[in-house]
């Protein structure tokens, strides 16, 4: 029993970092079809970021920073790289985010150099509580109370802001937004600002759970894959709930299903969520709550 | 006012839409623009929009200009911002946001106090937009949705208010209440462009109308002139010798007419 409670927190904190990575994505996606495949590189420059801030700055200063810089950063490279071919085919903004995601993780190894960096916080890095006998890291609890807070925060945004209005206008019909005068550019700008601070808050809490932070950690942004998959290209509401389910599995088939499986089993809990995303794209592409309609990469 | 002239319009480079058409809409008018299937009536629209690079279409001659600013080199959104307005072909309402989401969405660049008070004003005067405030705009009628489209643009405050088609697929009793709104639309001194193939309607609310075939304008003239026209009378109000046509027949004698020419 203790052993349960222990993994589904774990699974619960590791889905809120997913769930974070792939909101980036289909905020994005759904603003201007775009696939972003830069937004692990995100993740890697968001945790970098708060390795600098955290050493000067209180940490929830230093949190709201890095969302901060990385969000603008995001922005930033919207503006100068996928704007001026907005309307392009899917398969060049693919290429071209890639190529973005390449440059972001030279820069990072360019500035910080290659070694591993610890990941500040406030609590000492293996804090605990005790809850029916099980321990949980305060770094989990911390991660899933973030995630909702921001979570929280980006419904507000979407639902009852001028600019999340806006946002959900333009995904609808883009030209009818821009007969409004809505604009859209500057709508794209800030999604990639939404994605690039969501991407962030995944890194801050990403390095506490190896407790280091080096370039490889935005390969984590894979897992995000299947979460979105899962969830549905165009459903925020769809990732998150995808992203906590996959994040709890995988903790579970880690801690149950592996011993098991023997020699082949090491690593069966990287690869089921993977398999989930074959069955969801054979069975049901759009997702959980995705619309029926949307393209496939 | 509104002046376009002798503008060239050419889609992927190479298919010339607009052979050099010039029109003005003056101040506080209503000014009408006919035309059958494919004779560019949208693509004007698009043009002074400044949605014509979101077509791979491009102004290739003329100029268009809105008291005295140059619209063919504003983005949509500065477009906008000069007053020029339109409600496009189709109603194009977001259908999966609410009513209200809709209006909001229309008085997205209002700034000033006054924006609330119009959006509960314009729920007044439709009705039927206030009771389904809340609901998505995707299950409003054809005809709900086109006051809607109406009512989402005049939050925007237009100088100019561009209507395409906005009879297209109504039944007669709601196009009749459309008129009534673009009236309405002239007395609050909004200058309407109002593009149709319904030409009983445009003609009934027009103060100039013009007549618009493959690319050019092919005749212009106040409303009394145009009803007069015996082409028109044919071609566009139903009426020749031999009685009402359909618009089959008017098509197939164009096509006979152009073997012959
Ligand atoms: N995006 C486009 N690319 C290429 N050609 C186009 C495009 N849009 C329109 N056309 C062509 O331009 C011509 C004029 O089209 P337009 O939509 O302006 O006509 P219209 O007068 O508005 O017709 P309708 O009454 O059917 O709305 C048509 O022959 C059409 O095929
Ligand atoms: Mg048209």
């Amino acid at each position: 029993m203790s052993n349960l409670i222990q993994f589904v927190a774990s699974g619960l904190a590791l889905g809120t970092i997913y769930a974070m990575i792939a909101l980036g994505f289909v905020v994005i996606y759904r603003a201007s079809q775009v696939f972003n495949f830069a937004q692990g590189d995100l993740v890697t420059v968001g945790a970098f970021v708060m390795v600098v801030l955290g050493g000067i700055l209180p940490w929830p200063v230093a949190v709201l920073g890095t969302m901060l810089a990385t969000g603008l950063l995001a922005a930033v490279v919207e503006r100068l790289v996928l704007r001026p071919l907005v309307g392009r085919s899917v398969v060049i903004t693919i290429i071209l985010t890639i190529f973005v995601g390449l440059i972001l993780r030279v820069m990072v190894m360019v500035v910080f150099g290659p070694e591993q960096r610890g990941m500040p916080t406030p609590w000492e890095r293996s804090a605990a509580v005790s809850v029916a006998g099980a321990r949980i890291f305060v770094s989990s609890i911390a991660a899933v109370l973030a995630g909702a807070l921001a979570l929280g925060a980006f419904t507000w945004l979407i639902r009852r802001s001028r600019i999340g209005v806006a946002m959900r206008a333009t995904s609808s019909d883009q030209e009818a937004a821009l007969c409004l005068g809505i604009p859209v550019g500057r709508i794209f700008g800030f999604t990639w600002f939404l994605a690039g601070a969501f991407a962030a808050l995944a890194g801050v809490f990403l390095g506490m759970f190896p407790r280091t932070v080096d370039t490889n950690l935005g390969f984590v942004a894979l897992k995000a894959f299947p979460v979105v998959i899962v969830g549905g290209l165009d459903s925020a509401a769809g990732v998150v709930i995808a992203g906590l389910i996959l994040g709890v599995v995988e903790v579970l088939t880690q801690g149950y299903v592996n011993p098991h499986l023997g020699q082949f089993g090491q690593n069966f809990h990287e690869v089921l969520p993977y398999l989930i995303m074959i069955a969801f794209l054979t069975v049901r592409p759009y997702g959980i709550a995705g619309r029926a309609e949307v393209e496939r990469v | 006012m509104l002046e376009i002239s002798n503008l060239e319009v050419v889609y992927d480079d190479v298919v010339v839409v607009l052979r050099g058409i010039s029109l003005q809409v003056p101040d506080g008018k209503i000014v009408a623009l006919l035309g059958p299937n494919g004779a560019g009536k949208t693509t004007t629209v698009r043009a002074i929009c400044g949605l014509l690079d979101l077509h791979d279409a491009e102004a290739t001659k003329g100029a268009i200009t809105f008291d005295g600013a140059d619209l063919l080199t504003l983005r949509p959104e500065e477009v906008v911002a000069q007053g020029v307005v339109q409600v496009m072909e189709g109603r194009r309402i977001f259908i999966d946001l609410t009513v209200e989401e809709n209006l909001r969405a229309g008085a997205h660049t209002r700034r000033d106090e006054a924006r609330q008070q119009e959006i509960d004003a314009l729920m007044e005067r439709f009705p039927v937009l206030g009771e389904r405030r809340h609901q998505l705009a995707g299950y409003l009628s054809g005809g709900e949705q086109q006051m809607l489209a109406i009512g989402r643009a005049l939050l925007v405050k237009p100088s100019l208010l561009i209507l395409d088609e906005p009879s297209l697929g109504l039944a007669p009793r709601i196009v009749g209440e459309v008129a009534q709104v673009i009236r309405e639309v002239k007395e609050r001194g909004v200058s309407v462009l109002l593009i149709e193939q319904n030409a009983a309607l445009a003609l009934e609310l027009a103060d100039y109308g013009y007549v618009m075939e493959n690319g050019k304008i092919v005749l212009d003239g106040d409303p009394t002139e145009l009803a007069d026209n015996q082409d028109f009378q044919e071609f566009y109000l139903g009426i020749g010798a031999e009685g009402r046509r359909s618009y089959a027949d008017v098509k197939l004698y164009r096509r006979k007419k152009r073997w012959l020419s």
